[in-house]
């Protein structure tokens, strides 16, 4: 089954590989994906779009370092979330190529880097920290059919949230809160160490209700990213703080699965392969079948593949300062990004899909 | 005569043509060698001469350690027991070797605190492995593998071997469970460098070959980037960790912290500071090899001045290490003995402003993401 899945995946690489070489003259009727990331230039941060197999799209600079990006629904619209303590969402219609708009935080909130849109597209809800509220975790829903104006706002009921996604019914939002309190007058500082609590939160979109809570396994894991399989099961990768405890090497789990109402459960991996992490878990994504989970660190400059049912390590591959990471639906393929510019098709193996010259590929990833 | 003549000028001429085409052929050549890329040669040269032993050397070691260990405790004498210390002494030296190197297998398994836990500032070391003595738990090298890294490692060895309170071979012979725990210990060790030199040829391979599908160096730039990074932060570690917090930055003698010093226990630390100085040298030079220092001259953005300012500053640390005598742990008080400290510091100091200053010129820039936090 595993080794049948993997042979479909190298094929799905190869092709796509192909493609991608095969570049500009052979376009088919339909269009090869397009990467979102931020990706800085030198000094410059910019936005950036990337078509499989014909280059850069569109790279705009931008005032403020982006995070995570990802298209609006039923459009060619994308949002580019800023960075913590980040305060602008850059709106970017990825046809034109060009920034529509500039969406500001309120007064003494900042943004996490991350949001999620309804289903329709209408909704963008955006994690926020109320710094002046001691660090409360809000979310704030912006109607993106009236030029994203705020329109509400819900507490999480805790400190640090941050990546989010949509639930398979489309009303219930998963949130990983990270626990961490930071103030943007004292950088990214974390100034709760020694009282945090990560948890995931499943929130009513609607209502604003928090419906479910699971709290991370150890007080000083910070669960901070995550994807939701078709069957509702979300996965989890946290990172450990080491400096809220220097003497001690945690060498648990650091990636986690969650079903229904039962607690989160820990992947299994070896120590060896849990200490290769670094401690840290950038980027989590499950293909569409629901059956494989992807994780990178860039730390710990790897690519981990998992079995997502069982929680099994299949595969790990180095790949240096990794961090974005993505699923081609159409080639039933993973896809990760890296600060040296690379972009590979992960599978049975790594494949080299296309270098970006001079180009830093931030954080995350995501497909137009 | 004329003949003769003819004969002289034919050959001055076809010399002379000869000398031409030599010329010609010469300047191609040197042209050719500036610029075709070197970096290859560095890269190959760097990981084959210079990191290859030292990880070779390093698993020899523990692979002894474990040997004398095993020696001592069928036969535990003052006479085992001093074998058993200054093979502690060189496997702590191969690691010392080992420990600046910033990429590679150590680095990628995250293993540099399974190999030595330090610093540790609430001695954590004794604590644990005292704990895990009065246990009732099997000792062995699986144990010690799920334990706190306070009692894996070289440091925890060093606190059974060398701490006053305990060192005693009466203790082993009183104690089995000392000498289980020892054993096991020395053995999760050697596990650990095994699996740094297992793991090394397939880094090697990557490190020594940059490509557009390398996962971990697509170009050149950024394998180099590695090397002055391990030069730069190695210096630092040496400066700070090992010497400075000790010392108090030189602030005054009565303020030094000899329980700060690295293996303060054996009183090993001078010689420590000094082995992992060498190994910068080393990564500097290319020990025998076509190293970093004659790579830069090569380059027209790297300027003699600072290759002679690199070259001085690793000399006047050399010159003053070898005026310290060993041990630190014992004299670091001493103001006379407190100022060569703070002299060896400074030169420390100067030798990492100068190795700083080779990144720019050579427009490599260091890590992104993997800085980041978010």
């Amino acid at each position: 089954m595993q080794r049948r899945q993997f042979l479909q995946l190298a094929m799905a690489g190869s092709a796509l590989a192909l493609s991608a070489l095969s570049g500009c003259s052979s376009r088919s009727s339909k269009e090869s994906p397009l990467l979102l990331s931020g990706a800085d230039k030198g000094d410059e941060h910019t936005v950036s779009g990337w078509q499989l197999g014909q280059g850069e799209r569109f790279r705009l600079t931008v005032e403020q370092r982006v995070h995570a990006p990802l298209m609006r629904p039923g459009s060619h619209e994308a949002v580019y979330v800023a960075r913590r303590p980040g305060t602008a969402i850059y709106v970017v219609d990825v046809k034109a190529g060009q920034i529509k708009q500039q969406v500001l935080a309120e007064k003494q909130r900042h943004f996490y880097g991350h949001a999620v849109f309804s289903n329709d597209g209408r909704w963008l809800y955006v994690p926020e920290n109320a710094y002046a509220e001691e660090g409360r975790g809000k979310l704030a829903v912006y109607d993106a059919a009236a030029n994203y104006q705020r329109v509400q706002e819900f507490d999480l009921g805790g400190i640090g949230p941050h990546q989010l996604a949509l639930m398979p019914d489309g009303l219930t939002l998963v949130v990983a809160m990270g626990g961490i309190q930071t103030h943007p007058d004292l950088d990214r500082e974390k100034l709760n160490l020694a009282t945090m609590q990560s948890a995931l939160v499943f929130v009513d979109r609607l209502s604003g209700k928090i419906t479910q809570r699971f709290d991370a396994s150890h007080q000083h894991l910070s669960l901070r990213h995550l994807d939701v399989a078709p069957n509702g099961t979300v996965v989890v990768g946290a990172q450990f703080q080491t400096a809220a405890n220097p003497d001690q090497l945690y060498t648990g789990p650091l990636v986690f699965s969650q079903r229904g109402a039962e607690p989160l459960k820990a992947f299994e991996a070896q120590e060896r392969d849990w200490l290769a992490q670094h401690h840290y878990i950038a980027s989590v994504v499950i293909n569409r079948a629901g059956t494989l989970a992807l994780t990178t660190t860039p730390r710990g400059g790897r690519v981990n593949l998992w079995q997502l049912e069982q929680g099994i390590l299949l595969r790990s591959f180095p790949v240096r300062d990794v961090a974005g990471a993505g699923y081609l639906a159409d080639q039933n393929q993973f896809v990760v990004s890296n600060g040296l510019g690379q972009l590979f098709a992960v599978s049975d193996e790594l494949q080299l899909l296309a270098q970006a010259p001079a180009t830093r590929w931030d954080n995350h990833l995501s497909i137009g | 005569m004329i003949n003769r003549d003819n004969e002289k000028l034919d050959v001055g001429l076809t010399m002379g043509r000869l000398n031409w085409l030599l010329m010609a052929l010469l300047s191609v050549l040197l042209v050719g060698c500036s610029k075709a890329p070197t970096e290859p040669k560095l890269l190959a040269d760097t990981a084959n001469q210079v990191m290859s032993p030292l990880y070779a050397e390093l698993n020899s070691q523990t692979q002894q350690l474990l040997q004398q260990s095993q020696a001592f405790c069928q036969a535990p004498s003052e006479q085992t027991q001093q074998q058993l210390q200054q093979q502690w002494r060189d496997t702590m030296n191969a690691w010392a070797r080992v420990q600046p190197i910033g990429f590679g297998p150590v680095e990628t398994g995250n293993l540099r605190w399974k190999i030595q836990f330090w610093p540790d500032r609430k001695d954590l070391t004794s604590k644990k492995t005292e704990a895990l003595i009065r246990s009732d738990e099997t000792l062995t090298a699986e144990r010690v593998a799920a334990a706190s890294v306070s009692v894996q490692g070289l440091a925890a060895l060093e606190y059974l071997l060398f701490d006053e309170r305990v060192k005693a071979v009466s203790f082993y012979q009183q104690n089995s469970r000392r000498c289980e725990l020892l054993q096991a210990i020395a053995e999760r060790v050697h596990q650990v460098t095994q699996q740094v030199e297992d793991e090394w040829p397939d880094f090697a391979a990557k490190f020594a070959q940059p490509s557009v599908d390398n996962p971990l160096y697509p170009d050149n730039k950024a394998a180099l980037a590695e090397l002055l990074n391990t030069l730069v932060v190695g210096v630092e570690v040496v400066k700070r960790n090992k010497l400075g917090l000790p010392i108090a930055n030189g602030a005054n003698a009565q303020h030094a912290k000899p329980y700060r010093l690295e293996a303060w226990r054996s009183q090993y630390s001078l010689a420590l500071m000094r082995a992992s100085t060498e190994t910068l040298e080393q990564l500097y030079r290319g020990n025998g090899g076509f190293g970093l220092s004659a790579y830069l001259q090569e380059q027209d953005a790297v300027d003699d001045a600072l290759l002679g300012a690199i070259d001085e500053a690793f000399a006047a640390v050399n010159t003053q290490f070898a005026a310290i005598e060993a041990p630190l742990f014992t004299q670091i008080k001493q103001p006379e003995y407190y100022a060569q400290l703070t002299n060896l510091r400074q030169r420390l100091d100067l030798l990492q402003r100068q190795l700083a200053k080779l990144p720019e010129k050579l427009d490599i820039s260091l890590g992104f993401n993997s800085n980041d936090g978010d």
